[in-house]
């Protein structure tokens, strides 16, 4: 049996887990708060050499 | 996102994903079918040990360590197969935190399953405070700094917390399962050194089957041969399985059969979709190797079962002989001793009322001990044969209405002459009330009967106290006596066939194990029950006889 302060502790982790996927979800999937890595570059060239 | 990103990304020519985890962008079948054999195979084993005991702490871990790996499978499907990058940012955090999450439960399944109890709270908040930087910052950029579009990849840039704090964790996790489990080992008994073994390497290699694939693939940069890592579940569920069977800790035997036929099912299904020879080959040795485990388990398993089932044949036919032995014996006790005892009775019975003439006093003192000595012969006798009689089923019983209390007073006359001989006390206390219960008068004068003379000769001094109440539709006897009392092991084994407390013999001679196994045998027929109650060795005991009284 698991006591009522592990209970308490699961609780306070299990909630801090949840809030903090719903703010990652908000911010990648909803506001696409996320910077884009590109290197425009080596993309033209490649575009070129095509 | 901005216009460039979205031609960026029409550019890099990407398949559209379908229910998150379908697409073109797998390359390699080898890839679905180590993911999904993973996943079933995880999802067989948790369910399967948390129905065992829903309520067990080592199950409920066991079934949560399996549906967070499941879980993870998923997630890392559903990177391989997506195009989206939002996506592929949001489900590439969650694997940031599932994945040390099922390393934090193995260090508390590890903990529980060698203790055999729950952790400290103190433990726990060690083992998953750990956690809590990656839960507080998996939204910032110190988890993922960006998504990397450059030569068409498609997976984020990981900022500290995913580059070095996850790794660092699950090595502190790895070594702590280690450290533990060898500090376990030298306390633990032989057979738990064998379990303690089997479960940590187990859990290892469990673990390492996350860590390998990241390995494998960034060293050799082929992520085909880095799904071997995931092929270490299947050998988790062996260590498993083989722990169930030779412990018992689970039930491997379904398990095993069950988990064999959804991989074997599963891999049949995979190759029928594999279009390149190469991935035939790799899930070919793949479900060879699985056929080979689990087959050997299974087959040494079915070995075990046929070679127990041969041995209690074996035993079947020597139980028959001892019971027709047995029948035999008491067949000759029964006429051959018993037939001798009578006859010797009646010649010291003879010799006692003068029909051999007259005797001196010497022949008259020995007599009466010789008739006495006979009478404890016969008494026992009957005692054992009753015994036997009644264990198997032979003694018909007239039910009848019988006033309990009759019976009790009875006894209690009977026995108040040897007890008062001994110098003991017996009083009796029988409360006004209705003490009418279904049975038969004979043997339950049997019983009660037994009960007092226990009490009698197994007490030097004192007294033994006698009483009768009717509480509820129930009647109680109980018989206290300040005698030799009971120690709790002997309480377990003084109502069984020749069982007796290891002292017994010391204060009664003719101990012989049947009176308070007839008691038993005799009120369960009445569907009575009966029990004693002692505070230990010298401080007396109390039998009761409880019985269903006539509403």
């Amino acid at each position: 049996m698991v006591d009522k302060k592990s209970k308490i502790f699961f609780l306070i982790f299990i909630s801090l887990a949840i809030v903090s996927i719903i703010i990652t979800y908000n911010k990648y999937v909803i506001n696409n708060d996320f910077e884009v890595f590109q290197d425009e570059e080596a993309f033209n060239e490649s575009l070129l050499e095509e | 996102m901005d216009m460039i990103t979205q031609t960026f990304i029409e550019l890099c020519e990407w398949d559209s994903s379908r229910f998150l985890i379908f697409s073109d962008n797998v390359f390699g079948t080898l890839i679905y079918y180590s993911h999904f054999l993973a996943m079933i195979l995880a999802l067989v084993v948790g369910f399967f040990v948390f129905s065992q005991n829903k309520k067990g702490l080592v199950n409920k871990l066991l079934f949560f360590i399996m549906l967070f790996f499941a879980t993870w499978t998923f997630l890392d499907l559903v990177l391989w197969a997506n195009e989206r990058p939002d996506f592929i940012m949001f489900f590439w955090s969650l694997i940031l935190l599932v994945e040390p999450l099922v390393y934090a439960l193995c260090v508390y399944f590890i903990y529980v399953f060698i203790e055999k109890k729950d952790i400290s709270f103190k433990k726990k908040i060690g083992i998953f405070s750990l956690l809590l930087p990656i839960i507080v910052l998996l939204p910032t950029q110190l988890a993922l700094v960006s998504f990397d579009l450059s030569n068409c990849f498609r997976e984020p840039i990981e900022g500290p917390i995913a580059t070095y704090y996850i790794y660092i964790t699950e090595t502190i996790y790895l070594f702590w399962i280690l450290l533990y489990a060898f500090k376990a080992y030298y306390k633990a008994t032989e057979i738990m050194r064998k379990q303690i073994i089997l479960v940590t390497f187990g859990i290892i290699l469990f673990l390492l089957s996350f860590v390998s694939g990241n390995i494998i693939g960034s060293i050799t940069e082929d992520w085909t041969l880095a799904q071997i890592g995931l092929f270490c579940m299947p050998l988790f569920a062996l260590f498993l399985g083989y722990m169930i069977v030779k412990f018992k800790t689970f039930n491997a035997k379904l398990i095993g059969t069950q988990a064999l036929v959804a991989a074997l099912g599963f891999s049949v299904l995979g190759i029928i979709f594999i279009r390149s020879i190469d991935n035939v080959r790799a899930v070919a040795i793949a479900t060879l190797l699985l056929i080979i485990i689990m087959g050997d388990l299974l087959i040494r398993s079915v070995k075990r079962e046929i070679k127990q089932k041969e041995e209690l044949a074996k035993l079947n036919v020597e139980l028959e002989k001892l019971i027709k032995q047995r029948e035999s014996l008491m067949h000759l006790i029964n006429h051959k001793v018993k037939g001798s005892f009578t006859h010797s009775k009646y010649v010291f019975a003879g010799i006692l009322d003068g029909t051999f003439g007259d005797i001196n006093e010497e022949v008259r003192r020995r007599s009466e001990q010789g008739l006495e000595a006979n009478d404890n012969g016969i008494k026992t006798i009957d005692l054992i044969l009753n015994a036997a009689n009644l264990q198997q089923g032979l003694i018909k019983y007239e039910m009848k209405k019988v006033d309990f209390k009759d019976v009790v007073s009875k006894s209690f006359s009977e026995k108040k002459i040897p007890a008062e001989k001994k110098g003991l006390k017996i009083e009796k206390e029988v409360g006004e009330s209705d003490y009418t219960v279904p049975g038969d008068a004979f043997w339950l004068q049997e019983a009660v009967n037994n009960l007092i003379d226990n009490s009698v000769k197994y007490t030097k001094e004192g007294g033994i106290f006698i009483s009768l109440k009717r509480n509820a539709g129930k009647i109680l006897l109980s018989v206290r006596d300040t005698g030799m009392g009971i120690t709790p092991e002997d309480k377990k084994n003084l109502f069984t066939e020749g069982g007796r407390g290891k002292d017994s013999i010391r204060v009664n001679v003719d101990s012989t194990g049947y009176g308070l196994y007839s008691v038993k045998l005799i009120i369960e027929a009445h569907k009575g029950k009966v029990w004693v109650e002692s505070e230990g060795e010298g401080k007396g005991s109390t039998f009761y006889i409880e019985l269903p009284a006539v509403e």
